[in-house]
């Protein structure tokens, strides 16, 4: 990676996956990393073999910790679990792992020896009704990029995506992130933001609540949703009418906390119908924006909604806007 | 500002602190920005209406009936609160509003010209609301009529579509019938004549009050009052403005992503509406306007979401892209190309 012209980024740092956005030659590029470990026994001939096959790990005393995407493989064919560093969209406090695994992802993505990176970093927004529970999560990201020596700021998530998917109404509209953990919301106008929270459910609430009812692994639960759901249609299994099922349980929650919110809260008075935008890894099958819109029509919504749009590309959407917010201010 | 980025940071520049915090209401700064940053919005140009715009002429045309019969359909009585129909139908009439005065743009197939101005609608698209479903049966009778009152006024409010047939096969008239609603937004269809982009004017649009159920046959998701009143509402709509069967087509059809430029942003009837029982051919089996007409790419979802009645249709939409691009001495990339931007055309226009 050529960091001469790729110094500014922007990285999302989700529960489910890590994504770097940088800026080649005008172009955003991505990398993305499952935010996940699985711990190896050690031994001489397994960390040559990891490394001849560019697996990312690290070592920790008698243990090796495959890192990334290749964890699940790892984690199957030990007959073991992998680990998630982060929770609910912030850093488990109860992974004891979870910091330094957290940065060996984010360093294996971001080559050492170049100039320092400056970048904008995603935070979620605090949960509606609920404690902030996020100055632990902010400030050991902000200690570990300092350490690092990089210059960093935090972005919350919904703007991100207001910030990446809005231009075309001056950055004034409702971005939406379904993430692994969260759902964050963020009402911006004018790029400001009016108004920002998350809902405490994610990809990893329908995982957990499906493999409660099936029986099935939530892994195995995972990688079905993620390969071959879709609303609408017509499924096969009871597995797809129960991860629809959960789905709606999302798609509720957070139509009823946009609702709540933008109910209480005095808004900027916007003077024409704003659009929604829909990101993020959950908000990924097909049907999703139609099942989220008709859903959204049914209740009586305190915004008059322009649209309800997909973003371009849900996958990276938070991390091309944490880099559009670097480049615009860095 | 013609750059987005500068204007983001225009707007940023004029008002934003340092560093944004993750923080829960933000209730001062949009003042702010409002008043400094309102000159940064740039305005969008439009195109006037009377614009012509030349397009392709296509070589080939997908055939497609245009013998049909229509019915003979006429109104019995009229009050202030309903209309009734020599069909049975009765159509509830009061508290229906106005959407924009119906006006849209068609491209001839014959010459490849696209024309404005057209007000008689020529196609009807099949919607489903989505909406809160109660059981139904008649321990949950209040929650039905709830449910079905909030509905209408719902999508008056929003002047979603030009009916709206509750779970009791009640027809409410949600938007009058020479005005347009915003049913299908960024869609297409064509019969052997015309083509259509936008259809929101061009096109009448009915929902049906329910959820649709996974895996679910349509005889089971719509109740059998709906399917008796869908039918008579199509009868009498066709023969009021004498729309052609392959014209009556579902939302999963016609809708195209903004986004992806693919076929099946909506998936409203995707694969199990009953055309039989609306007194219509298998439209299922039409190859996908979007697709063949107007370049419009298609993928493995929208294969999977609708089902193999649309199979057919979708392999025909290739076929005929391809002869139309062949015909027209051009790449299918290059064919799919231009098409595209007469459709974008005719829908800024529009």
């Amino acid at each position: 990676m050529a960091l001469e012209t790729r110094t500014v980024l922007g990285l999302d740092v989700g529960t489910s996956r890590i994504v770097l956005a940088s800026q080649s030659n005008g172009a955003f590029q991505y990398e993305s990393m499952l935010n996940a470990f699985v711990k190896v026994p050690y031994s001489k001939m397994t960390e040559n073999s990891l490394r001849r096959v560019g697996v990312s790990f690290t070592t920790r005393g008698e243990e090796l910790m495959v890192l990334g995407d290749e964890a699940p493989q790892f984690a199957d064919l030990l007959g073991a679990e992998t680990a998630r560093p982060m929770t609910l969209g912030v850093l488990n406090p109860g992974e004891v792992e979870a910091v330094p695994v957290v940065r060996s992802i984010i360093e294996s993505m971001v080559p050492v020896g170049e100039r320092k990176p400056k970048l904008y970093f995603s935070v979620p927004a605090a949960p509606l009704n609920g404690e902030e529970a996020l100055t632990y999560h902010e400030a050991t990201l902000r200690q570990m990029f300092g350490e690092l020596g990089w210059e960093c700021r935090g972005i919350n998530e919904g703007l991100a995506v207001v910030y990446s998917e809005l231009e075309d109404t001056n950055y004034t509209g409702i971005g939406v992130s379904f993430g692994g953990g969260l759902c964050n919301v963020a009402l911006a106008y004018l790029s400001m933001p009016a108004i920002s929270f998350s809902i405490p459910k994610g990809g990893d609430f329908i995982d957990a609540s499906a493999a409660a009812v099936t029986g099935d692994l939530a892994n195995r639960i995972r990688i079905t949703k993620e390969q071959d759901f879709h609303f609408n249609g017509h499924y096969v299994d009871q597995l797809h009418q129960v991860l629809t099922v959960y789905y709606d349980d999302v798609i509720q929650a957070v139509i009823a906390g946009m609702k709540d919110a933008f109910t209480r809260t005095k808004l900027p008075k916007l003077t024409k119908a704003v659009p929604m935008v829909l990101s993020g890894g959950t908000a990924c099958p097909p049907g999703f924006r139609d099942r989220f819109e008709k859903a959204l029509k049914s209740t009586d919504f305190p915004v008059v909604v322009s649209e309800v749009r997909m973003a371009k590309d849900p996958l990276h959407t938070t991390a091309k806007g944490a880099l559009i917010a670097a480049l615009t201010e860095m | 500002m013609a750059d987005p980025m500068e204007r983001l940071r225009y707007l940023r520049a004029a008002s934003v602190p340092t560093v944004i915090r993750p923080v829960r209401v933000i209730q001062r700064r949009w003042k702010i920005a409002a008043a400094t940053g309102v000159m940064a919005i740039v305005a969008i140009p439009y195109y006037q209406s009377s614009m012509v715009v030349e397009a392709s002429k296509p070589a080939v045309t997908v055939q497609r009936s245009l013998q049909d019969q229509w019915p003979d359909i006429w109104m019995v009585d009229q009050s202030e609160t309903a209309e009734s129909y020599s069909n049975g139908l009765r159509i509830e009439i009061e508290g229906a509003v106005h959407g924009p005065r119906r006006s849209y743009v068609w491209l001839d197939q014959a010459t490849g010209k696209v024309h404005t101005g057209g007000t008689v609608p020529v196609g009807i698209v099949y919607h489903t609301t989505e909406s809160h479903i109660a059981p139904f049966d008649r321990a949950h009778n209040g929650d039905l009529k709830a449910l079905g009152r909030g509905i209408l006024s719902y999508v008056r409010d929003d002047r979603s579509y030009h009916y709206l047939i509750d779970r009791f096969g009640r027809v409410h008239r949600v938007v009058a019938e020479q005005d347009a609603a915003g049913h299908a937004g960024y869609s297409a269809w064509a019969d052997s004549r015309r083509a259509y982009a936008g259809l929101n004017h061009s096109f009448l649009g009915i929902a049906f009050e329910l959820a649709t159920e996974p895996g679910a046959e349509s005889s089971s998701v719509a109740t059998p009052a709906q399917i008796r009143a869908a039918r008579e509402l199509t009868e009498m709509l066709r023969s009021r403005y004498q729309i052609l069967a392959v014209n009556c087509v579902t939302h999963a059809q016609v809708s195209i992503s903004k986004i992806t430029d693919r076929v099946g942003d909506h998936a409203d009837w995707a694969g199990n509406f009953p055309f039989a029982e609306m007194g219509l051919p298998d439209n299922y089996g039409l190859p996908i306007a979007g697709i063949y007409q107007f370049g419009f790419g298609w993928d493995h979802n929208y294969r999977t979401t609708t089902g193999a009645r649309v199979w057919p249709g979708l392999a025909l939409s290739g076929v005929e892209q391809q002869t139309r691009a062949r015909a027209q001495g051009l790449s299918v990339a290059a064919y799919r190309k231009n098409a595209q931007q007469v459709f974008k055309e005719m829908m800024e226009i529009q």
